[in-house]
């Protein structure tokens, strides 16, 4: 094995996205013809790396070294010539295109002045198609098939380029038990035709049967490579992925001193197809729960409909003990709920209106003064926040892009606080900010819970929700895999509850 | 600092007010180049012709800030008038009862368009180039069943009250300009139409009911286009199948003109004026130069697309 000619290295590798550090001086190689999963929480960098990789993205610094060719110019079609090809977590298939022409999108090198020669493409994709022993045909349209074959398909892309090396980013989450099991087989025999595999999935079950090595990032640096022999075990994997030292870290481990306070919200049975699955949990008042969950876990789509953004199949929810009929985002914002989306970008601001506009946007009928819209009043509103949350900025006209991530945040946290939310829903709240902004942000929403605000806090972020959970809702496979005490969070703990297969 | 705090009004954007330096420049130019641009009659008959079409710019104008096009605008316009007309003909309703009932039907209609945008999540001008197609296939349809003659009294009067000697409906316009900025600006459940305008869905975190608010503006321009259509039809005392044919196209470059966005957040009620006024200049100004009626299309249309190219090219340096 470890005379195997390397196929990829990765030397020193560093990217940053403005203030966050995705990647920091990570190596590693991959030898020829192996299995080399990466692993990781969300945000760990995997999927930077696969975009540096694939040449989607460039790096800061540090050299990729792909069949001992260093990439000089980082573009995908550049990696491709190179042998590096890439299955995207989320699929990019042609639906209403033919299996053949998914296969082979890019006209075939021939004599007849580029002209695609149909007879042979369908050959080539019939022989590729036999291969992997599939049952499906060269003329079948795309959309017809199950998801699982289009994902085949897009792997048989990913190799009709002659590839030797060839990323899968998650490409099981997706599938059912019986797919994942076709497709492992299907990974064993690319390998032993010495085709090389760079690997990313959550399911460590699956990680310790296929590979043969591991690598692990955590927070954007190396850990370690490990060999899949009799040594490795789901527990240390575990550990490595986590591992971090609390005792020199900026986090601390929360000390939970929420006494028998009354039940505020309470869910039941909250069901969505293929999303979310049963999950029932409630929050005492001043409690901070936090809710883990891997990439497809299902906590994404928990939040949004518990506020009403998504609709739900089945569930009841009931706050102050009182059910309630309609979740939508106004009434809720009335009863006193708010919700704190992940992605500003997206949906939480609005870039092209003022600070103080969009401070004052959820609760415009209070400033008003015989009806109308009172410019003081609003002035007023936004001002208290901009203190309350030591806001820097030039002017409250000034319009939210001109602050840094980290304020931006916090005036995200003031719109919704203008609301006096007594159950605050916070996805993701110190997503892309720098960590002085993060720790200020974490405080608040402790400050918050002491003075009575009931916070359910979603976020991938494990030492941050450690730091701050009184306790934690762990979900895994769209289900609840458990609810773990304050005194029994840790981070092997909760990781465990996530990755592990059997629970 | 603390200066520095106070929420000054919005944030001054150089596009904002370009339109009202176009009407200067175009009226300064008219009247020095042309004897029969500055006088009385022709001046009134401009603001004349603008204040029946602004009735159809009140809900276009709503549903441009709330970034949705209503493409049917010009069809519902012709399509009211004539319904009034063959109430009164045919039904021999009278015409209060006849516009009433008109313009409730075409509300209906508009709210309908509402629930396939929102509900369905239709694009808005896909679905208004329908009802665009739709209504003016009735309108014909309904024309040719009536006998060709000039409308009743009541009808042909009812675009020639005057009230202290001018035309009631310059006198409307003004009103619902004064009513609408203030109401756009000062008053809550209208000004969160420029929140979602912006962003829908972060309008809908906020709490507002982003769906509710679009059916009521595709309600008011059905509303809208059909009051004003019915003021243009008695002006022309009968009815033509030519009326509001192509007005889409015009409100829209009006309200382009007047800073509005294809993608939602600005424009406004006086800036929507402001543009047809200018709209409306130009043409006067081409047909004192005699430039023939296809050739001032010709102009339209490349106001139109400069327009909108300023306006993408401002919200790209916007980022």
């Amino acid at each position: 094995m470890s005379e195997k000619k390397i196929a990829l290295e990765i030397s020193h590798v560093s990217k940053s996205y403005g203030a966050v550090h995705a990647l920091r001086d990570v190596s590693f190689s991959v030898k020829k013809g192996e299995i080399h999963t990466l692993l990781g929480e969300n945000g760990a960098g995997k999927s930077t790396l696969i975009k540096i990789i694939a040449g989607e993205h460039a790096p800061d610094s540090g050299d990729v070294i792909v069949n001992g060719n260093k990439i000089v110019q980082f573009h995908p079609e550049i990696s491709r010539a190179a042998g590096v090809s890439v299955v995207h977590q989320e699929l990019s298939i042609f639906e209403n295109l033919t299996v053949y022409e998914n296969i082979y999108p890019f006209p075939l090198d021939n004599k007849e002045g580029g002209i695609v020669q149909k007879k042979e493409v369908i050959k080539k994709a019939e022989e590729s198609i036999k291969r992997f022993d599939m049952d499906i045909l060269p003329t079948d349209r795309m959309s017809d098939l199950r998801l699982s074959s289009q994902q085949m398909v897009e792997i048989l892309r990913a190799l009709s380029n002659n590839a030797q090396v060839v990323l899968l980013d998650e490409p099981t989450s997706g599938l059912n038990i019986q797919e994942a099991e076709k497709l492992m087989q299907v990974l064993k025999q690319l390998r032993t035709e010495g085709i090389t595999i760079i690997y990313i999935s959550h399911r460590i079950s699956e990680i310790m049967e296929i590979s043969d090595r591991v690598t692990v990032l955590r927070d954007g640096q190396f850990v370690c490579t490990l060999d899949n022999d009799e040594t490795l075990t789901e527990n240390l994997l575990i550990s490595k992925m986590v591992g971090r030292d609390f005792s020199t870290s900026i986090y601390s481990k929360k000390v939970s001193n929420v006494g028998n306070t009354e039940i505020i919200y309470e869910v039941r049975h909250m069901s969505k197809r293929n999303k979310v699955d049963n999950v029932s949990f409630n929050v005492r008042k001043g409690e901070i729960l936090g809710i883990f969950g891997l990439e497809g876990s299902g906590t994404y789509e928990l939040s949004r409909m518990l506020f009403g953004l998504d609709t739900r199949d089945s569930g009841d929810v009931l706050f102050k003990g009182e059910q309630l009929k309609k979740l939508e985002p106004m009434s809720l914002i009335d009863k006193g709920m708010f919700y704190f989306n992940n992605n500003r970008k997206d949906a939480g601001l609005i870039f092209e209106m003022s600070i103080a506009d969009n401070i004052a946007a959820p609760v415009l009928k209070k400033l008003t003064r015989n009806g109308l819209l009172n410019n003081n009043l609003i002035s007023d509103h936004a001002k208290k926040y901009i203190k309350q949350f030591s806001i820097v900025l030039n002017s409250i006209s000034d319009k939210p892009s001109s602050l840094s991530g980290g304020n931006q945040q916090k005036v995200l946290l003031s719109i919704g606080l203008g609301t006096k939310p007594e159950l605050i829903i916070a996805n993701e709240p110190t997503r892309g900010i720098d960590v002085g902004a993060k720790l200020e942000i974490l405080n608040f929403l402790n400050q918050l819970s002491e003075g009575g605000v009931t916070v359910i806090c979603f976020s991938s972020d494990l030492p941050e929700l450690i730091t701050l959970s009184d306790r934690i809702l762990v979900m895994n496979s769209f289900k609840r895999a458990g609810i773990l005490d304050c005194d029994d969070i840790s981070e092997q703990s909760v990781m465990r509850l996530a990755a592990m297969s059997d629970v | 600092m603390e200066n520095k705090l106070n929420y000054t009004r919005r944030n001054f954007r150089p596009g904002d007010y370009t339109v009202f330096l176009l009407i200067t420049l175009v009226f300064v130019l008219l009247t020095l180049t042309s004897n029969t641009f500055l006088t009385y009659n022709n001046l009134y008959s401009i603001l004349y012709g603008v204040s029946i079409q602004f009735f159809a710019v009140i809900g276009f104008t709503l549903l441009l800030v709330l970034g949705e096009l209503d493409m049917g605008v010009g069809s519902m316009y012709g399509l009211s008038g004539t319904l009034v007309g063959v109430l009164m003909v045919r039904g021999k309703w009278d015409f209060t009862t006849a516009v009433i009932f008109v313009l409730i039907v075409c509300t209906l209609f508009g709210v309908g368009v509402g629930f396939l945008v929102t509900k369905l999540r239709l694009d808005s001008m896909m679905v208004t180039l329908g009802t665009l197609s739709l209504l003016k296939g009735l309108t014909a349809i309904i024309f040719n069943m009536m006998p060709a003659n000039i409308y009743g009294e009541t009808y042909r009067n009812f675009s020639k009250i005057r009230i202290g000697g001018i035309n009631w409906t310059m006198l409307a316009m003004v009103v619902v300009i004064i009513v609408f900025e203030i109401l756009l600006r000062k008053v809550p459940g209208f000004r969160q139409i420029y929140y979602i305008g912006y962003n829908k869905k972060t309008a809908r975190l906020f709490g507002m009911k982003t769906d509710r608010v679009r059916i009521l503006c595709f309600a008011a321009s059905a509303l809208t286009a059909a009051f004003g259509g019915i003021v243009a039809t008695s002006r022309i005392t009968h009815s033509d199948i030519l009326t509001g044919s192509g007005l889409e196209f015009s409100l829209l470059t009006a309200c382009v003109v007047g800073g509005a966005s294809l993608l939602g957040g600005r424009g406004g009620m006086l800036k929507s004026a402001a543009g047809m006024l200018f709209i409306a200049l130009m043409t006067n100004g081409m047909a004192i130069y005699r430039i023939e009626p296809n050739m001032q299309q010709v102009v339209i249309g490349i106001i139109l697309i400069v327009a909108v190219f300023i306006d993408v090219w401002m919200n790209r340096k916007r980022g």
